[in-house]
């Protein structure tokens, strides 16, 4: 009987069922040092050191970016790798398990430049201006997918975002089940890294458009996709819309389900032809 | 004496300046030649991978968008057995 294996990084539990579980530790592990804010001699950490200008980057982090920049495109600059600025300045300056309960200093806005400030030629990256850089947005549902297909594992899972190969249930926010065959399924939540700054509760989904933790009705949004990463993005996008992001998924055949801050669950068309709410229950 | 000493030590320093800045910006231009040559389309030679073994790595995607693809998902009444994996946020 194939066992399940469970690890950590990128600050959350990753489990797998099958495949080989070196290469996939391996690849979470590079991806981890590679683009983590918080580790000195990252990367990110470098590029972010100086955070204008020309630099070369490695060919790893070079397609991570366009991934991001490609997220920016599918979501109308919803998604966009440009908000390292604004997570700062909403007190998410450290690794999340050593932020301080209640950070001093109030919030301020920050404008998130867009993402045609940066320019990405095959691995040189050109900044006219100030951006300091996230690639959260993208970094774990590629590497969910990536450990997938390297690992031949039958599903992989990272801290609430997951892909398949093969047919199983998934248990999402509220405690539903749904069956996913294939591709990705990902949640995007307000409530999961949290912190207050100044007495102000704050999350890490930045809003674009005001510079700060997004002000939404969702706490949960779970969306099905090609791949995890296609999946983790719309939910991001869909929660970050507000009242538009059932209808955004449903304009793009994906299905959505949302939490409300009172627990009650929507679900978009799509969700609810794939999922019949009768067998949903 | 002493004024054409000082004089003469701004006029080495700059003759040494521009010459660190000539040299690092060929330096710097060549490098640049090189990097862009390398990175060029057409000169690039990525890895290729089977589409079946990688859906959706970065180095193999191509620019111009991501593809949101299908979800495929379907009620729990699939006899798969209880829960396997969980989508509780991040």
């Amino acid at each position: 009987m194939t066992a399940t294996h469970a690890f950590r990084s990128m600050g959350c539990d990753v489990r797998m069922h099958g495949g080989d579980v070196d290469a996939a530790e391996r690849l979470f592990a590079e991806r981890d040092a590679r683009f983590s804010r918080f580790l000195a001699g990252s990367e990110l950490d470098r590029v972010n050191a100086r955070a204008y200008g020309a630099d070369l980057l490695s060919p790893d982090f070079a397609a991570m970016l366009r991934l991001s920049l490609d997220a920016a495109v599918a979501t109308g600059s919803l998604v966009t790798p440009t908000v390292g600025a604004a997570l700062l300045a909403a007190g998410y300056d450290r690794d999340f398990d050593q932020l301080p309960a209640d950070a001093p200093g109030p919030v301020a806005p920050v404008r998130v430049p867009g993402p045609d400030a940066l320019v990405l030629h095959g691995n040189l990256l050109f900044r006219a201006e100030s951006v300091v850089l996230d690639l959260n947005g993208v970094v774990k549902g590629c590497t969910v997918d990536d450990a997938l297909a390297r690992s031949g594992a039958d599903w992989v899972s990272a801290g609430g975002d997951l892909a398949t190969r093969v047919p199983l249930l998934v248990e999402v926010p509220g405690g539903d089940l749904v069956s996913i065959t294939a591709g990705g399924l990902a949640t995007s939540s307000t409530a999961r890294r949290q912190w207050r700054k100044d007495g102000q509760m704050q999350h890490h989904l930045i809003d674009p458009r005001t510079g700060r933790p997004a002000r939404t009705r969702w706490v949960d949004v779970s969306v099905a996709a090609g791949s995890c990463v296609a999946a983790d993005v719309a939910a991001k996008a869909a929660l970050l819309l507000d009242a538009d992001g059932p209808a955004w998924l449903d304009e793009r055949g994906l299905p959505g389900r949302f939490v409300d801050g009172r627990g009650k669950v929507h679900v978009n068309d799509a969700w609810l032809a794939a999922v019949p709410l009768e067998a949903a229950a | 004496m002493a004024e054409l000493s000082r004089l003469e030590l701004a006029r080495r320093n700059l003759r040494l300046v521009r010459i660190l800045v000539g040299g690092g910006s060929v330096a710097a231009f060549a490098a640049f030649v090189v990097v862009a040559r390398a990175a060029h389309p057409g000169t690039s030679h990525p890895a290729s991978r089977s589409p079946a073994t990688a859906p959706a790595t970065p180095d193999d995607r191509q620019p111009g968008g991501l593809d949101f693809g299908n979800g495929a998902i379907g009620p729990s009444q699939g006899g798969f057995g209880g829960p396997q994996a969980s989508s509780r946020g991040s």
